[in-house]
């Protein structure tokens, strides 16, 4: 062991040094718009438009497009890839015009896309992407970590008159550690059972035993997909105590207000 | 915003251009096993005026397959440390996402949301890249690369 460690700190001496200036590298810029489409298209209807890319840096860029499935985790984190059990995605019926992408320096780059959708497509909305990344720039010796960005542009395709379903399943506190300065975290978990998608605007509030607001916290702009339960997370600064209650409110694009309600019950506090 | 010809509505939301990682690369190696180092990037980009409405955006980082085979993805630890808007952001929120060990999974370092459309907003995203080394990691004498990925999402 004695000798090992000899070894590595050798090694490392000779070979590594960590904290020296950032090694130069031809650095990636792109830009993108939009970044997010929302069609209402008819089934059959084949609807052409582009997104436009650009190469803002003064270095050539190869940029690999594909289109993607996505869904949204219980971190509330996009994960993008190919899912073909998906009913609701656009992946099958969305084309781009390109998918290996050379930039010159400063270029701008048309990308047509063209949704066709199904004749015999049901009503309902569908959601896919297209992941545009660039491609690893040849590190210079030396480096460590190189780094490359990807852009996401998101398709959503409503066919027919949307009609949204939602269900609340459940709200209560975490009993995860949390990060400094969060004394608490809530979650909602929404249903869509519905067939279309739709974005709830809203809060939860932390409501005292005579109603006064003591907490109130928006929840974020995030998708509820057909078919699918979405976790909303929701950091509180103070903790929750028993006899509280905390109050989801929430509209989702139909003009109706929904509410549900939960008793903060010792039960609950002490699962924390 | 916009309206598009033929038989459907397109509604447009988002645009930022000049998404830029700084620097294009990081030293990430350590000479003291048992040792804490830790180094840090940016990512910046500009929010354009009249694209935005409503649209929430996330910062992903994950990694590609390790080029190094004697230290896990994981010894690296992302943490967002400061988000800066310059430039008129009317309504803008934002939140670093607690700190994670790096996968090849994209995770989740910066989420926001942009109410209102922004004149010149810019924004900037720093992080933490902490590598936690340990006897048992064998050393090399050359280095190793990492490839990270920056993800911008507006779903």
């Amino acid at each position: 062991m004695q000798r090992f460690s000899q070894l590595h700190a050798y090694l490392s001496l000779i070979g590594l040094l960590f904290g020296a200036s950032p090694v130069a590298q031809a650095q990636i810029g792109l830009g993108l718009s939009p970044m997010r489409v929302e069609l209402t298209l008819s089934p059959g209807v084949p609807h052409t438009d582009s997104l436009e890319l650009t190469n803002e840096t003064a270095a050539q860029a190869h940029v690999k497009g594909e289109l993607l499935d996505f869904f949204i985790d219980a971190n509330e984190d996009p994960q993008f890839g190919v899912y073909p059990s998906d009913e609701h995605s656009c992946r099958q019926f969305l084309r781009v015009s390109a998918t290996d992408i050379d930039l010159k320096p400063n270029q701008r780059q048309t990308i047509r896309y063209t949704a066709r959708p199904p004749a015999d497509l049901k009503p309902g909305s569908y959601h896919c992407a297209l992941g545009l990344t660039t491609q690893a720039i040849p590190s210079a010796a030396g480096s460590g970590l190189s780094m490359n960005v990807r852009m996401i542009a998101s398709f959503y395709v409503t066919i027919g008159t949307p009609q949204y379903k939602v269900q609340v399943k459940e709200i209560a506190l975490e009993d995860k550690m949390l990060s400094p300065g969060v004394a608490q975290r809530a979650y909602c978990i929404l249903t869509n059972p519905g067939e279309f998608v739709w974005r709830p605007k809203g809060s939860l509030d932390v409501l005292e035993a005579d109603g006064t607001v003591r907490e109130h916290v928006a929840l974020r702009s995030i998708p509820v997909l057909p078919g699918r339960d979405q976790k909303f997370l929701l950091s509180l600064a103070d903790s929750p105590r028993q006899g509280d209650v905390l109050r989801l409110r929430m509209e989702v694009g139909n003009g109706e207000i929904e509410e549900a309600r939960v008793d903060v019950s010792q039960q609950m506090l002490s699962r924390r | 915003m916009k309206t598009a010809l033929g038989l459907g509505l397109a509604l447009w939301i988002g645009s930022v251009s000049n998404l830029v990682p700084s620097p294009g690369s990081l030293p990430i190696f350590s000479s003291v096993p048992g040792g804490v180092v830790t180094n840090t990037a940016t990512t910046s980009w500009t929010i354009n005026l009249g694209a935005l409405l409503l649209s929430n955006w996330s910062l992903a980082v994950s990694a590609t397959a390790p080029a190094c085979m004697n230290a896990p993805l994981s010894a690296i630890t992302v943490r967002c440390t400061a988000i800066t808007d310059t430039g008129i952001t009317l309504l803008s929120s934002h939140s670093c996402a607690g700190q994670f060990n790096l996968s090849t999974a994209p995770q989740i370092v910066a989420t926001g949301q942009d109410t209102l459309a922004i004149l010149n907003g810019h924004r900037s995203v720093t992080i933490d890249y902490t590598f936690s080394d340990q006897w048992k990691y064998y050393a090399t004498s050359g280095p190793c690369n990492v490839s990270l990925n920056y993800t911008l999402t507006s779903l």
